[in-house]
């Protein structure tokens, strides 16, 4: 029974994360795009789009991405090609080992009777949980980053029984930090909180812990050599407040506080991309209850060691995103949403500890769960889909296959307020990584690891040039495409242009509109 | 517990009301409820710590239920329910997604109420409920009130559980002004003396 239980939970987990992977959300990030068309360029060529062979840091559009995800997209596309669901694959599978890594951490977390049920309980609700089925979804590092973290975290515990395994911990762990930004200073606070907690046991293993921290120094290497260039912390300075000229102290307690509020936790949803779905938060609103019960559980078993983690885990972890100036933005803290959903676990068996009736816990968890899954359905697959489609590029995902009508026109594809057009372009077409290369390179302003990274690039994909529209030079091309705030109707008239074709997003809003150029009257030609 | 002790956490509920921002701001539109409402915080500090009175708790919810009584006959918000321009709007839009995606599922009159104005009465509610977290109190005294709370539920003085349902509920149906939720000012007091009481505590204990 209990194995029938958990392979469900499994099966639930992989169906959450894999069903119309490839088409919700509609469309390709432009982040996506640039993680998944590296990965293409390097099965390719070795190189990434820019030319760089085998990077420790993937330059992209103004910023970096960390390596990993995009070097083990390289698998998925190797396999399946240029497909929006070969981005996502790796995500998506981060997600069912995080489930799978939630049953062993819930497992040998020495806090309940039964530990083998709080583990099924905490798999169960990792998998059903908005912010894990979300992110599981989009091709962003941080999913992987929090599997990786999980695992080191299990395999942490798992040392003080087989020592050895503290080499795989530390190691993990400094994979982590090659996953995503976030772990970069969480693990160098989560190591030393465990070493000190279980300090008489690893104590009598000083030459165990000092290869086990040295190994994770030497993952730590690429970060090393990238700290000197300015490309490490590149991202910091464009999402941080640090020279913001604010209070720093204050933004600071504010922006760490907010990750705390009930609100955002299990009520607000849906006020932008970062975050989750329509309707729902990154938490079902009942979680509520089962967190405060799970936090009291804690705050009354301070005595044992794996609550004093998990409490100094659900300080730590929110950390990095208080450090950055967005407000409650869930894709960074994916591994404090976590320890949330461990403790609201917790809440729930003990809760449930108090219910005598096996019949009621049943009939309370058929409820919760019919109700969950209902939401999340409701709110994931039907609402998000049709009206975020236009945070997911979807009207350039469709305009690829349109314009497969116009092989023997010059397209020019506006890209003034997205700069990731052109390589959502050219990873859906399968454009030639070494023409990429040679094109992106020339139009680097720095070297490729540096403090400044320019996102203005031109695209040349054969015959389609994606930059922002000049309307100068718009005789240059015989078809013009861009939304309405691009080419508005004032410019239609104004240069004479003729709507060959118009694309709607998903939600029947944003339009992508294109344009033949009259020659004879825009650009005096003779007819 | 010593009347001395309950004496000296009472005042320092008479400090921590005067540092209260919300204090003044409850006085600029009533100046007779901000009396009530100190005097009862004072009351719930000394009903909690005392424990055991009959006469402290009943007194402590009886003038919570009357203060309950008087803001549901003044300030009911019977609008709650009704669909704003906003919520027409989404739901014509909805009703297209919901058509294309689910079918014959949502097409009926069961579906359209399920996926419509069920989720919409749903969303609402959880967030009137929430209203009560609209406390307008300073960070520094908010800090405290979430220890408080933690320290105050795990008692096994249940009165203030009961009490907080209650108000949360109460809360949940009044329309706000600026003040925020009043009722749960009291409450919001004791357990910031609750938390600051019990972070003293621990932290003497610690250099012991």
């Amino acid at each position: 029974m209990r194995k029938f239980l958990l392979v469900l939970i499994l099966v639930l987990a992989f169906g959450l994360r894999f069903y119309q992977l490839g088409t919700i959300p509609a469309g390709i990030h432009g982040d996506e795009a640039s993680q998944a068309y590296n990965a293409f360029s390097l099965v390719k060529t070795g190189m990434d789009r820019y030319g760089q062979s085998w990077p420790v840091l993937f330059r992209s559009l103004g910023s970096y991405q960390p390596p990993l995800y995009t070097y083990l997209t390289t698998v998925s596309v190797a396999v399946s090609g240029n497909s929006i669901l070969a981005a996502r694959v790796v995500s998506a599978l981060s997600g069912v080992t995080l489930v799978v890594l939630t049953f062993v951490f819930g497992f040998r977390l020495k806090v309940a009777k039964r530990p083998y049920y709080l583990g099924l309980l905490a798999a169960f609700l990792v998998a059903i949980s908005p912010w894990s089925v979300f992110f599981s979804r989009l091709a962003v590092e941080a999913n992987l980053g929090v599997a990786l973290f999980v695992g080191g975290l299990v395999l942490l515990f798992a040392s003080l029984k087989k020592q050895y395994l503290f080499f795989m911990a530390c190691l993990l762990l400094g994979l982590s930090t090659q996953a995503y930004y976030s772990e970069r200073l969480i693990v160098w606070v989560v190591v030393p909180s465990f070493l000190y907690l279980y300090r008489v046991y690893f104590l009598r293993l000083k030459s165990v812990v000092l290869l086990g921290i040295l190994l994770f120094i030497v993952v730590q290497i690429p970060h090393i050599y990238t700290i000197q260039t300015g490309a490490f912390a590149r991202r910091f300075n464009q999402v941080g407040y640090i020279e913001s000229g604010k209070n720093l102290a204050e933004v600071f307690l504010s922006n760490y506080l907010i990750y705390f509020h009930p609100k955002n936790l299990f009520f607000d949803s849906d006020s932008g991309l970062g975050r989750t779905m329509p309707g729902l938060s990154v938490f079902y609103p009942w979680m509520m209850a089962a967190l405060i019960a799970g936090l009291i559980f804690c705050l009354k078993n301070l005595v044992l060691k794996e609550v004093r983690f998990l409490l100094i885990l659900l300080i730590i972890t929110p950390l990095p995103a208080a450090l950055t100036g967005d407000v409650f933005y869930p894709l960074r803290t994916l591994d404090y949403l976590w320890i949330l959903t461990i403790v609201c676990s917790i809440g729930i068996f003990w809760l449930f500890s108090y219910l005598k009736s096996r019949r009621l816990i049943v009939l309370l968890t058929a409820l919760v769960i019919v109700y969950s899954l209902f939401s999340l359905g409701v709110s994931y697959f039907v609402l998000f889909k049709f009206e975020k489609a236009r945070y997911y590029g979807y009207t350039h995902v469709e305009l690829v296959k349109v314009l497969g009508n116009y092989h023997d026109k010059k397209i020019l594809v506006d890209s003034a307020r997205d700069p990731g057009i052109g390589v959502r372009i050219a990873y859906l077409t399968g454009f030639d990584p070494n023409n990429l290369q040679s094109q992106l390179r020339s139009q680097m302003v720095s070297t490729y690891y540096s403090d400044v990274v320019n996102s203005d690039e031109v695209y040349r994909i054969d015959n389609i040039t994606v930059s922002p529209i000049y309307w100068a030079k718009i005789c240059e091309s015989d078809l013009l495409v861009g939304d309405e705030v691009a080419i508005s109707d004032s410019e239609v008239s104004e240069h004479h242009l003729i709507q060959k074709f118009e694309i709607k997003d998903l939600s029947g809003g944003m339009r992508l509109r294109g344009f033949e150029i009259d020659r004879v009257r825009e650009c005096h030609e003779e007819g | 517990m010593s009347p001395k002790i309950i004496a000296l956490f009472v005042l320092l509920a008479a400090v921590l009301v005067l540092l209260n921002s919300w204090t003044y701001l409850i006085a600029e539109e009533s100046a007779f409820l901000s009396f009530i409402l100190v005097w009862e915080s004072f009351l719930m500090v000394v009903a909690f710590y005392v424990g055991n009175s009959k006469l402290l708790n009943i007194i402590v919810v009886g003038v919570m239920v009357v203060l309950s009584l008087f803001f549901l006959t003044a300030s009911l918000d019977r609008q709650w329910i009704k669909e704003s321009n906003e919520d027409i709007m989404r739901k014509s839009l909805r009703h297209e997604y919901f058509s294309v995606s689910l079918g014959k599922v949502y097409q009926n009159r069961v579906g359209i109420f399920v996926f419509n104005d069920l989720r919409r009465i749903e969303n609402k509610l959880s967030e009137r409920l929430l209203s009560f977290l609209d406390i307008k109190m300073p960070i520094l005294l908010v800090l405290p009130a979430v220890v408080g709370f933690f320290v105050a539920v795990m008692r096994p003085y249940k009165l203030v559980v009961l009490v907080l349902c209650l108000l949360v509920f109460v809360t949940s149906l009044l329309s706000l002004t600026k003040s925020g939720p009043v009722l749960m000012y009291p409450v919001a007091n004791l357990f910031s003396v609750v938390g600051l009481v019990w972070t003293i505590s621990k932290l003497h204990s610690l250099r012991k």
